[in-house]
């Protein structure tokens, strides 16, 4: 069935969107935890496709309780509310190969193997990716407020590591434009990010 | 490293705010260069002294790759939760809270806002609520836009509110509702805009009421909104939020505006990540807006051409019964063919939208300045279409044209009479523009109604169209971006360069024949040596180079762009002109006096210019098109200058004393091109009509007029010798005739 054009039924359609209930809410939600969860997993030991198996069934149970989650809580505590699903889920997989061992050989995994769930048990690995999928996101919505190599000096040097001097035979600025450039996206990323987060809060 | 004393930390503050003098910047950036101890101290001033700086070591592969498995599970995630997700529709009923009105002086009034008598309330946005107010200072009606009050709490958000309120406050243009200003209430600190009121309706509000829209009226309205659209784009603003509701219509005379720039990013940012909230109209967005990436100007243009399609087909392309659903179809799924809604649009306006409602960026109509110039171009010819012949006429003459297409006025007049009515018919895709001949007018004393040759590109509009010395190869310039070369007499295509990304809008020969410049929409020309190819040079202007001209002795060219810049070049310096100037206004054609001494220029400001072809200086302005100016030519020895353009006159100056020495009217529908034969004894032109026309070069006399192009022909050169005009244009097609001028 087609939707009727007239104003009030786009008008409810927003209404709709940005009541934070349907899809669209959940899109922009996997899009910031879905990676989180998927990060931890991979940090905990698990392959890809586990991984993401794992990411489903954590969103999945939170579709289901979802309806059921008051909205009123603190961003904060849903945050640790997601935290505690995903580890139980992480612990279980790991409990489950244990007693059907993979024949890994990989010392990560065996490491992990024998570690019990306790209460805060990765809660800083969590938090870690957490702030990164945030950083990552912040970068995406602040990266057109720049010009190309304002950017780049930064890009370079702050995420994928480079030294200055490297940097500024590849882009033709100076080192000493290169940190002013690095330090002045740094400056807008912190606001960005804190926005975000307050906003999770909220 | 010249500075040897550490900034102190003030300074680096300012540094990282930019707001340093320029001379102390470049200091402070040069002792960056060495001091360690600064460079970390910088850092983590810039922090805050947060752990941000480890956080974005290789915080780009937070995100799973691309070959994951990560991405078919989301895939599948979010199919699932399609299904079985119900939205749930209880609209939030908000009361508009006018408390941050300081009480009205007048109990006419609902409040008061600084200088801003408030009258009521116009409506409420997504962001904010919208008030009629009086400006007592200014002593106008002014719209109020405020920022909501709740959104106003983050201090963030209230700067970036008036951070892209300051940019859309830099958009003057006509089809643009204007920001006046920027400014915060005393009291509480709330940012609102001060903007001009519009009586009228906005787009919305008519197609509630009507529906499918008439063509005129939908080509009319595009038109203007793209020009709007084009002006903000050209400032650096993308709207991000087009959709009916920001088209006013302004009352009367319907005047299109656009309004809300920007704002839908301040709504956004506010919204963004509890958990998550798609902000825009989902019907028009487009399908990278909707997979949270990037918007550009192009994310625009995809929302108009969804808008376009209401317009023509009375619903929008992508509809369904959650917004989701909406999200995916217009990602994933081609909207139906526009012409099976409503058959009586017109095939060029269905393929115009096609070409908006690409799914991927990159393959849409690339930016809202081609899109205006597009729709200029159609509602010009539309303007001369056949709606205002009887019915009658146009059943007989569509019927006569279907026997036979190419038919010259001159000698086939008498076949031609239909009722009262001569006329000729040109079959213009399924419009019938209809070009009506004076019945008493003289019969023209010349003419060949086939052309000697054919050259049938096909490739896309042909911009321009240029003889070789000898006369046996032709070059034509199509909008494909490539230049196709032609050996005339057996007429094939001897060799295609691919010239430049978009059109290109002019192409020239060198006179010794050698060289040949090409001039395109990607700001460049190029000069290609013939003789051996791949040595080609490239010239950059800062945007579309509409024409070209080289002098006699081809050590330097001329061109003219879009953004009114004239410049001299020499052949042998790539990197800079040897002279500029820039005037408002786009700059269209351009002409060199056969002595070389003067430069004839035109364009959007409707005035003819002549120059000293050395200096630059500006010698006359020949006033009196009505129009744009699209078209220039010199006689053979200098004297005279011939202009034509948008409004449909030919005119011919005295280039010494800057009189108008003879105006008619040349076309019905726009002059595209004019040509004097090389010994002046002949003009040539070319109309949106879809004829070209031989005129006497000093009498202004027509003595012939050649049919075969369908639609407008933009272009007509003459050979060498004169005895031959090629004309080029729409229909993809340059044809040659015979026009040897031996009575």
């Amino acid at each position: 069935m087609p939707v009727d054009d007239s104003p009030l039924t786009r008008a409810s359609l927003l209404v709709q969107l940005r009541d934070g209930t349907n899809h669209g809410a959940w899109q922009k939600f996997m899009k910031l935890y879905g990676p989180v969860v998927y990060g931890f997993a991979r940090k905990r030991g698990l392959q890809d496709a586990d991984a993401a198996d794992l990411m489903q069934e954590v969103m999945r149970s939170v579709s289901s309780a979802i309806g059921r989650l008051d909205y009123d809580r603190t961003q904060g505590t849903f945050r640790g509310w997601l935290f505690t699903i995903t580890r139980n889920r992480v612990f279980n997989f790991l409990s489950a190969r244990r007693l059907r061992p993979q024949g890994s050989g990989d010392s990560g995994t065996n490491r992990m193997l024998d570690s019990q769930p306790a209460a805060n048990d990765g809660e800083d690995v969590w938090e870690v990716e957490y702030q990164r999928r945030l950083a990552a996101m912040a970068m995406e919505r602040v990266k057109t407020e720049f010009q190309e190599s304002t950017w780049q000096a930064f890009w370079l040097t702050a995420v994928e590591g480079k030294s200055a001097a490297d940097v500024s035979g590849r882009i033709g600025l100076s080192a000493g434009a290169i940190y002013v450039a690095k330090s002045r996206v740094l400056a807008r990323l912190k606001e960005e990010v804190e926005t975000m987060q307050r906003q999770q809060e909220d | 490293m010249n500075t040897t004393t550490c900034p102190c930390s003030d300074e680096l503050q300012k540094l990282i705010d930019g707001s340093l003098s320029g001379e102390r910047q470049q200091e402070c950036t040069r002792h960056m260069d060495s001091c360690e101890c600064c460079q970390s101290k910088l850092e983590v001033m810039a922090t805050g002294g947060t752990n941000l700086s480890q956080i974005l070591v290789h915080a780009n592969e937070v995100e799973p790759i691309a070959s994951s498995a990560y991405w078919p599970a989301l895939k599948e995630l979010s199919a699932d939760l399609d299904e079985t997700f119900v939205p749930r529709s209880t609209p939030r009923s908000r009361e508009v809270s006018l408390q941050f009105l300081q009480p009205a002086t007048d109990p006419a009034y609902l409040g008061r806002l600084s200088h801003f008598d408030v009258m009521r309330v116009l409506g409420r946005g997504g962001m904010g609520i919208v008030l009629e107010a009086f400006d007592s200072k200014l002593q106008r009606h002014v719209a109020l836009k405020v920022l909501d009050p709740d959104l106003a709490h983050d201090e963030v958000s209230r700067k970036r509110f008036c951070r892209e309120a300051r940019s859309a406050a830099s958009i003057t243009h006509e089809n643009v509702v204007a920001v006046h200003q920027v400014e915060k209430s005393d009291g509480d600190n709330l940012p609102y805009l001060v903007m001009q009121l519009i009586s009228g309706e906005s787009l919305e509000q008519r197609l509630t009421r009507e529906k499918k829209l008439p063509l005129r009226e939908i080509v009319r309205i595009a038109m203007e909104a793209a020009h709007g659209l084009a002006a903000a784009h050209a400032q650096g603003l993308i709207h991000r939020d087009i959709k009916p509701g920001n088209i006013l219509l302004e009352s009367p005379g319907d005047r299109v505006k656009l309004t809300d720039f920007g704002l839908a990013r301040v709504a956004d940012d506010v919204k963004l990540t509890t958990p998550g909230f798609v902000t825009g109209t989902p019907l028009y967005m487009a399908p990278e807006q909707a997979l949270d990436k990037e918007a550009d100007p192009r994310s625009d243009l995809f929302s108009f051409g969804a808008i376009l399609y209401e317009m023509c087909a009375g619903e929008p392309p992508f509809t369904g019964n959650s917004a989701l659903a909406i999200l995916k179809q217009l990602s994933e799924v081609k909207h139906r063919p526009l012409r099976e809604l409503n058959p009586e649009i017109p095939e060029w306006l269905s393929r115009t939208i096609d070409h908006l409602l690409e799914k991927r960026p990159e393959d849409r109509i690339q930016s809202a300045a081609h899109l205006a110039e597009l729709l200029d171009y159609e509602w010009a010819l539309m303007k001369t279409s056949s709606e205002d012949v009887p019915v009658v006429c146009q059943i007989a003459l569509r019927k006569r044209a279907q026997r036979n297409r190419r038919i010259a006025i001159g000698v086939g007049a008498t076949f031609l009479t239909v009722g009262l009515m001569a006329g000729m018919f040109l079959a213009n895709r399924n419009r019938t523009p209809v070009v009506p001949v004076d019945p008493t007018a003289k019969p023209a004393l010349k003419s060949s109604a086939e052309p000697v040759a054919t050259l049938a590109a096909s490739a896309g509009s042909v911009w321009s169209v240029a003889f070789d010395k000898s006369g046996k190869n032709l070059a034509m310039a199509v909008e494909d971006g490539n230049v196709r070369l032609w050996d005339i007499a057996s007429q094939s295509v001897s060799a295609t360069l691919t010239a430049h990304r978009g059109m290109i809008y002019a192409l020239r020969y060198s006179p010794n024949g050698e060289l040949l410049a090409t001039a395109g929409d990607d700001g460049l020309v190029k000069l290609w040596t013939l003789a051996q190819p791949g040595l080609e040079k490239t010239f950059k202007h800062p945007s579309a180079v509409r024409d070209v001209v080289f002098s006699n002795d081809q050590q330097s060219f001329y061109t003219v762009s879009k953004d009114g810049g004239l410049r001299v070049w020499s052949v042998a310096d790539t990197e800079q002109e040897k002279r500029a100037t820039t005037q408002s206004g786009a700059l269209y054609a351009i002409a060199l006096s056969p002595d070389n001494g003067t430069i004839a220029t035109a364009g959007s400001d409707k005035i003819v210019r002549l120059w000293n072809a050395s200096t630059l200086a500006q010698k006359l302005p020949l006033e009196g098109h009505t129009a744009p100016v699209y078209a220039l030519s010199f006689n053979h020895d200098g004297k005279r200058v011939a202009s034509a353009g948008w409004d449909r006159t030919i005119r011919i100056w005295d280039a010494g004393s800057g009189q108008l020495i003879k105006s008619w009217s040349g076309h019905d529908g726009d002059v595209w091109s004019v040509a004097y034969s090389p010994d002046g004894t002949q003009l040539a032109s070319g109309g949106s009509d879809g004829a070209v026309k031989l005129w006497d070069g000093v009498s202004g006399t027509l003595l012939a007029t050649f049919l075969g192009h369908d639609i407008a022909v933009h272009t007509v050169a003459f050979n060498r010798d004169g005895t031959q005009l090629a004309s080029g244009g729409r229909d993809g097609a340059v044809r040659i005739w015979n026009v040897s001028s031996e009575q």
